[in-house]
């Protein structure tokens, strides 16, 4: 897909950023031939699949214990996942809040 | 204390389980050992250029506490006392913090990375951080504000990226031991090309606390060492569950530096028919045959399988990696961080700030990002590209019923020449087509020596593992270094 001079422009402004005259020139060139590329894409046939935003080990993973070579890895299960950084002191000031409400 | 240690006349030459050793048996002092290091930097940091910056007195002060802890009978660690290089996008308090980029001079972090905080909790003596491209967005460390870093094999190649000071500084005996953060390549490939070993460890299993975020989805800290025995225990040293980083996930079992040792008889090896196109560089290819043979005559048994979607890993990678950078580096715009360019207004003062402050492919791969999540875009690229992943995802996981772990090359080609990619993107991403994959699935991959190309340049082969198995990878891999014979080689530096 090729880029115009002024979509490179706008995208610019999108990233907050001043491109001068050749920048413009040479990043429109470029990124024409990264699209290029990128575009092979469409050659697959993704219709049946989920997106994947994270890659984080499978819900059950395999985890480092001593094993005879060539048998499957044993599982285990992270004892605790958070859906966020989560400090015990945070949490013990969010019981408060909660139970103040 | 040199004739004592009988196995060179540098300590800095020493690898890192060498020289715990020592300092366990008090016949090294850390003293002497980090100022054997500061003393090579000195002299051969002129032609390598690995470091950014290097905090020799900060260096010798935890030196001489680590002695007085040996002393009493109070190491902290197998690397207490042990001099260790960082990345310099890892946040260290009190020491500048610089990715790199010009816009994040004068940056000086108020807290330790937790990678950072776990080394020193465990004795290990930072001397300094090490160069790499800016944000880690490269695969030479040309991108870097402060110059390209050397490859010590041939000081006119790059040691490749982006933690390719790292991997200078390891080589060329700068440091006994290094971190590396890798999204797309960033430990592996620079390990192969300066003939390091490099690992990247399964997504989750090494805190991101504290390390400037590239792509949030994909980045890991991991090793760079001399030899696979210091990446396990180096690994082992940073690894763990962190309450700071929700991605993060507590692990368990026996410890790491255990596995190298263990029998490897009966392992099964996967090799996919993807990664042996016949324009495979034949020094490359000989070098990976000669570790398949290896592998073989340890008793491994080699299994084809095959990754039929492997060509779209790298598109996906070069939309996913950008995206994600995209809105990451939005934050660098002159307020919280960093120099402030002025401006008639403060948008004005964002984009002038943000088009002094970063170098060219930040801004390539920004507007990349900016473009593939806007709107008319998104779906046709952005989404599209994270269907591919999960395509991907069950490619690998399949090929990985069949074995134990799957060998592949590591990179195309050997080192290239300094300024031979710099104007062709494109080819320099093309660099990483044998390591992005392991990244976009989250799976662990080390990369170790296997062999050197007629010019005397180091090759690298890559082991792929299950999520979390580690262990096996540096069994089957501390097998292979022995019988490969071919780590403990040393660049000429001297002439």
């Amino acid at each position: 897909m090729a880029l115009t001079r002024k979509e490179v422009e706008a995208l610019a402004h999108l990233a907050r950023l001043n491109l001068t005259p050749e920048e413009l020139e040479r990043f429109g060139g470029q990124l024409e031939a990264i699209l290029g590329y990128v575009e092979r894409l469409n050659g697959l046939d993704l219709s049946n699949m989920e997106p994947t935003t994270l890659s984080p080990p499978s819900p059950t993973v395999s985890g480092r214990t001593s094993r005879s070579p060539g048998s499957p890895p044993p599982t285990w299960r992270p004892t605790r996942r958070t859906s966020g950084p989560v400090r015990s002191g945070f949490r013990r000031y969010l019981k408060k809040v909660m139970s103040d409400e | 204390v040199r004739k004592e240690i009988g196995m060179s006349t540098e300590p800095a030459l020493l690898t890192a389980h060498e020289a715990s050793a020592l300092l366990a048996g008090r016949k090294l002092s850390s003293e002497e050992l980090v100022g054997s290091v500061l003393s090579r930097i000195e002299r051969l940091e002129p032609k390598v250029k690995a470091y950014i910056k290097v905090t020799p007195e900060r260096a010798i002060e935890r030196a001489r506490e680590s002695d007085k802890r040996r002393a009493s009978g109070k190491a902290l660690g197998p690397l207490d006392g042990v001099p260790i290089a960082l990345k310099d996008n890892m946040c260290t308090k009190g020491v500048e913090t610089t990715c790199a980029s010009r816009v994040l001079k004068g940056f000086i972090p108020p807290y330790d990375a937790t990678v950072v905080a776990r080394l020193e909790a465990g004795g290990a003596v930072t001397v300094g951080k090490a160069n790499l491209d800016e944000f880690a967005f490269g695969s030479s460390t040309e991108n870097s504000a402060f110059g390209p870093s050397r490859n010590p094999w041939d000081l006119s190649r790059v040691p490749g990226g982006s933690s390719g000071g790292s991997a200078a500084a390891v080589a060329a005996d700068l440091c006994l031991g290094a971190l590396g953060s890798d999204t797309g390549g960033s430990i592996r490939q620079p390990a192969a090309l300066t003939g390091t070993v490099g690992l990247k460890p399964t997504y989750g299993r090494v805190s991101r606390y504290g390390l400037v975020a590239f792509a949030s989805s994909l980045d890991q800290i991991g090793p760079l060492a001399k030899d696979v025995t210091d990446a396990a225990m180096i690994q082992e040293a940073i690894e763990g569950f962190d309450e700071r980083d929700s991605t993060s996930v507590r692990l368990s079992g026996p410890p790491l530096t255990g596995a190298p040792g263990k029998a490897v008889k009966g392992l099964k090896f996967g090799v996919a028919k993807e990664w042996l196109d016949p324009g495979l560089d034949p020094e490359i290819r000989a070098s990976f045959d000669r570790a398949c043979l290896a592998l073989g005559k340890l008793g491994l048994e080699r299994v084809e399988v095959s990754i039929p979607r492997q060509e779209y890993a790298l598109p996906v990678y070069y939309l996913v990696g950008p995206a994600e950078a995209s809105s990451n580096l939005a934050r660098f715009d002159g307020v919280r961080y960093g120099p402030r360019s002025a401006g008639a207004n403060i948008v004005e003062m964002y984009k002038k700030t943000r088009s002094e402050g970063f170098g060219a492919e930040a801004k390539r791969r920004i507007i990349l990002g900016t473009f593939v999540l806007s709107a008319g875009y998104y779906d046709a690229y952005y989404l599209r590209a994270l269907k591919a992943r999960t395509a991907l995802r069950q490619d690998f996981q399949a090929a990985l019923e069949k074995c134990d772990f799957l060998l592949s090359p590591a990179t195309p080609t050997p080192a290239f020449r300094i300024g031979e990619k710099a104007d062709d993107p494109l080819a320099m991403y093309l660099s990483d087509i044998y390591t992005v994959s392991v990244n976009l699935v989250g799976l662990p991959a080390l990369v170790l020596p296997s062999g050197f190309s007629q010019g005397n340049l180091p090759i690298g082969i890559q082991l792929i593992g299950k999520a979390f198995d580690e262990s096996t990878l540096f069994t089957a891999s501390y097998a292979l270094e022995k019988e490969l014979a071919v780590v403990g080689r040393k660049p000429n530096l001297d002439g």
